[in-house]
């Protein structure tokens, strides 16, 4: 019954157009083109009864409600929106810091230019406050479309989701618009605060199965693997050092102190981690020195040259950074005599030895130049009355000496 | 600029507490104050302990220390804006809270310099908003740290904004003009140059059409130069050679403070079996206003302080009359006035002695070597051999900043090849971490490294941020341009400079010095906007009405951090000019502040 008397004032409305007066041409409007989207036959279909002729029980809308009434019942209809504000003043108060808001704003195209102005501010709490309010309003490839297109905005809201460690959208952030460069900043964002290797290794593992195809650059991801291999490493050996080198000052250190230990183990470690000569020889010197195991130094970085027979330094480090590596560990003299006698280079032995304070071997060298002055200005330096102030006296007035000075 | 300006420049923490009085005033109860570790050096500098305690305030608690049970007192917790402090005290304060039945105006957050929208948001979601938790937006007005020396205090900008390119404290820049502008007025000239810095030009002209003018007609600076750190990445990237530059770099300096105290368990060796060199105890400040000794000797070059340190100690002695010469009245005097001043002064000749002692023993075997190879490398010579010495002391010295610096420094002068880069990033994985292996996004995003050509794919080109002149053009053409580098840098005079350039051993100029320089000296415009252009954005205002410059005084704001090599640089050319240069900025670094904020894990 009810659905009848409905449909009848509907059909009415509609076949008449329905107003109080004529002073409201929207409103008419909008009722008479209404019906152009309304066919007969579809309307019959769509609703259950056919139209009743019900004319005779209906009263004039007048005479049921009152003008004021059907007003705010229209009204109710059709909103008025809440007060439009232009964006840029909208920005302008969030700038400085004067009540606004923001829900006014519903086209994208609204959206897009609330954006748009919230970054010519370059104020990140202003651009952030509006990205948040985007990210609300609207569905995540809309989202992600807008943001994406304006730097400021991006980084912004990159920004925020990095330091909640929100990892997840970050990373549905990063690939919604193919961003692969920053892609791997998530699995180090991600995997910081692990305290366990374990937990590392899984983390990284998972990360290589979902992300390795985004990563572009193959040299990074060698690195992953790199970094992969050495935590399976630390697992198996329960380790928990910082770094590779670390890691091998560890297997060095332990090895040298327990007799008769397996010294293949770290050169399997420098082979697996493809560990640098450099690096390598570096941590060699001051685990040896630390354990002040002299002997094996001078066999490590002495070799005997197979032309001339006599012995040089053999090592990738420089030779000076060599031996005043070496002598920060107080090493006995003899140790630093034997490598300043492989140094074919006269010159950078002598100086080495005046540094480290070889004055013996500094002596024999003004002595082996024929550098009478020069020895007499460096006699003046050593020590007074030390063994070796006198062997330069004795070798000032010794006439086996051509002085060439 | 004269002494009046200076005195109105150290008085600027009168009005930083008269802030501070309104927000304790704010609730009349007794107060516990809470502080974040890295805040109070600030405060210290600002107000001190005995002036925070007139304000009813019952205990001070560090934010790391504060007990499981707290007082009926109003709590005021002092944080600088950074979520994850936020975070911490936000959790500490609902262990203290009954949920069911929380106190009202009890917790007050003071954030610095910013609260941020977002924080609103989350204290929001937990239903801790505001009667229950206040959050409290304080912006500090610039600390007077030293004789021309202003500073924001204002830890991680560089990294917020030019590595993250968080633009949330951007604004706290021209906060600080406008806050600035009561004080010595609004310079009228003004030359900006850089991205962040046009950002910070537009944010104070609305500042200061939209918010309370100054009254103040006249400014106290014949102009203003705001300018981006990454402008000249060089000037803290180089191995400083005076003594201020040093202490910062051996001691770290804290909001002026210089304080080491060694732990009781030093170890012999570091983790590698490198043995360490051992620093000496120190605890001073660098204040040339207080401290006469380190006035003479705080923009010297190196090698010359601890000669000058005992010239300095030889006529302290002869001023030191024996009390066989003087009559009982005499000495009485001299005890009451010149002893104090020489026992200080001797205090203070001890404590940099101590100082240059610890610079030479931690520097002293590389510091050569190293300043020869920064030569070479502005002079575009030797790669192979510059190289070769990055290589060597990234191991050797078991130190991730100085190594990273020095590649920095090669990466964006001498220029170095893929296989290069990732030799050393191989390399430097494996000797300080795997978990570092962020780092070459890191450089790429600070423009130390161009980007991977094969990423431009779809529409990445809108996201990855155009990169500026700086990286692509030649740096020598630049430099040479603004004649930084001078040809023959062994020709230097360092004892008694009048380049300067010797704050680096005679290889380069800051250009905030050379950009200096060219405004005292009245170049035309036109060619400093010739030489600056290639650099990055520039702006220049005012330029009809106020230049050249109507007072020979300049205030120069560098957004990123600042370092004392650059303030040894303007102090010789304030001499040299007979000028008055003031030099603010969000804080005081080295280039290993700047290595820190790059190898940060992302997200901290």
């Amino acid at each position: 019954m009810s659905t009848n008397k409905t449909d009848d004032y509907w059909n009415r409305s509609l076949s008449t157009g329905f107003s109080f007066d004529d002073e409201d041409d929207t409103s008419k409007g909008l009722f008479t083109n209404s019906t152009l989207t309304f066919e007969a036959n579809s309307i019959e279909s769509a609703f259950s009864s056919s139209p009743l002729d019900t004319d005779l029980y209906v009263l004039p809308i007048q005479t049921v409600i009152s003008k004021k009434n059907l007003d705010a019942v229209l009204d109710d209809v059709l909103q008025s929106k809440p007060a439009y504000r232009e964006v840029k003043e909208t920005i302008k108060r969030m700038v400085l810091n004067q009540p606004y808001n923001l829900i006014c704003y519903h086209s994208l195209m609204e959206k897009e230019e609330l954006l748009d102005e919230a970054t010519t501010t370059m104020d990140g709490d202003v651009i952030l406050n509006v990205v948040l309010f985007l990210l609300n309003t609207l569905n995540s490839s809309n989202f992600h479309r807008i943001i994406s297109k304006r730097k400021e905005a991006w980084h912004q809201y990159l920004s925020y989701l990095g330091s909640r460690l929100q990892t997840q959208q970050l990373s549905n952030t990063l690939l919604s618009v193919g961003s692969s460069s920053e892609i791997i900043e998530i699995f180090y964002m991600a995997s910081v605060d692990i305290p366990s290797v374990e937990g590392v290794l899984s983390k990284l593992g998972h990360f290589i199965v979902e992300h390795f195809g985004e990563i572009v650059s193959e040299r990074e991801k060698s690195v992953l693997l790199d970094y992969q291999n050495f935590l399976k490493w630390q697992k198996t050996e329960n380790s928990k050092s910082q770094s590779v080198t670390e890691e091998l000052t560890n297997l060095c250190n332990s090895t040298w102190k327990s007799k008769g230990a397996d010294e293949n183990k770290i050169i399997e470690f420098k082979k697996l981690m493809k560990i640098s000569d450099l690096q390598y020889e570096w941590v060699l010197l001051n685990t040896l020195a630390a354990a002040e195991q002299w002997d094996k130094i001078l066999s490590m970085f002495i070799k005997s040259n197979w032309l001339t027979k006599k012995n040089v330094i053999k090592s990738v480090i420089d030779v000076q950074i060599l031996l005043l590596g070496l002598f920060r560990h107080n090493p006995p003299k003899n140790v630093i005599i034997e490598l300043l006698n492989c140094i074919p280079d006269s010159d950078i032995s002598f100086h080495l030895a005046k540094q480290m304070k070889c004055y013996r071997f500094a002596v024999d060298s003004y002595i082996n130049q024929r550098d009478r002055l020069g020895l007499i200005l460096y006699k003046n330096q050593l020590p007074a009355q030390s063994e070796e102030f006198f062997y330069a006296e004795s070798a000032l007035h010794s006439l086996n000496v051509k002085w060439k000075n | 600029m004269d002494s009046k300006v200076q005195k109105k420049l150290i008085s600027l923490s009168e009005i930083t507490k008269a802030q501070l009085s309104k927000i304790l005033n704010s609730c009349s109860t007794p107060k516990d104050l809470i502080f974040d570790r890295n805040i109070i050096k600030p405060f210290e500098r600002i107000c001190g302990v005995r002036w925070l305690k007139e304000h009813r305030i019952d205990k001070i608690y560090k934010l790391s220390a504060l007990p499981a049970t707290i007082s009926n007192n109003t709590q005021f917790y002092f944080i600088y804006t950074d979520y994850r402090s936020f975070q911490d005290v936000v959790n500490k304060i609902r262990s203290y809270l009954n949920v069911e039945n929380p106190d009202h105006n009890k917790f007050h957050v003071v954030i610095i310099p910013r609260v941020l929208t977002s924080f609103e948001y989350t204290l929001e979601e937990f239903g801790l908003y505001e009667p229950v938790i206040k959050l409290i937006p304080f912006q500090w007005f610039p600390i007077y740290l030293d004789k021309s020396i202003l500073s924001l205090e204002i830890p991680k900008l560089f990294r917020e904004v030019y590595l993250k390119k968080d633009l949330s404290l951007l604004p706290i820049f021209a906060k600080s003009l406008w806050h600035l502008s009561f004080v010595i007025g609004k310079p009228k000239f003004t030359l900006v140059l850089g991205q962040n810095s046009n950002a910070v030009l537009s944010q104070t002209e609305m500042y200061f059409t939209e918010l309370p003018k100054t009254d103040k007609h006249e400014s106290d600076f014949g102009g203003l130069v705001i300018i981006d750190r990454n402008i000249d990445y060089p000037s803290c990237l180089l191995t400083p050679a005076t003594y201020a530059a040093l202490i910062n770099e051996v001691y770290k300096v804290n909001c002026g403070f210089c304080e080491y105290k060694p732990h009781d368990d030093e170890a012999k060796y570091d983790n590698k079996y490198n043995p360490r060199v051992a620093k000496q105890p120190v605890s001073f400040m660098l204040d040339s206003e207080r401290d006469s000794v380190y006035n003479d000797i705080k923009d010297r070059y190196f090698t010359d302080v601890t000669s000058r340190l005992s010239i300095l100690t030889k006529n302290l002695k002869s001023e030191n009359p024996t009390s066989r010469e003087m009559a009982l009245d005499e000495i009485k005097k001299y005890v009451a006035t010149q002893l104090q001043a020489a026992t200080s002064k001797k205090k203070f000749i001890a404590t940099h002695l101590a100082a240059a002692e610890t610079i030479i023993n931690t520097l002293g075997h590389r510091f050569e070597r190293q300043i020869d190879t920064e030569r070479s490398i502005l002079l575009n010579k030797n790669k192979g051999e510059n190289y070769a010495f990055l290589e060597q002391i990234l191991t050797t010295e078991n130190d991730k900043y100085i190594c990273l610096r020095l590649f920095c420094l090669l990466a964006i002068t001498q220029k170095l090849t893929d296989n290069e880069i990732w030799n050393f990033l191989n390399r430097f994985y494996a000797e300080y971490g795997y978990n570092y292996g962020f780092l070459r996004s890191h450089l790429i995003k600070c423009n130390f490294l161009t980007p991977d050509k094969e990423i431009s794919v779809t529409n990445l080109q809108n996201i990855v941020t155009k990169i500026p002149k700086f990286t692509t053009s030649n740096f020598y053409a630049t430099a040479n341009k603004l004649k930084q580098i001078p040809n023959n840098p062994e020709k230097i005079n360092l004892k008694s400079p009048t380049c300067c350039s010797y704050v680096y051993g005679g290889s380069y100029i800051p250009i905030v010095t050379q950009i200096a320089a060219m405004l005292l000296n009245a170049i035309p415009l036109a060619e400093i906007k010739a030489k600056l252009e290639s650099l990055g954005p520039l702006t220049i205002k005012n330029e009809r009405e106020s230049y050249p410059l109507q007072q020979k005084s300049l205030l120069i704001y560098v957004v990123g951090g600042l370092t004392y090599a650059e303030v040894a640089a303007c102090n010789l050319l304030e001499a040299l000019t007979g000028s008055k240069i003031v030099l603010l900025s969000d804080r005081i670094v080295t280039g290993n502040d700047i290595m820190e904020g790059l190898l940060q894990a992302p997200g901290r």
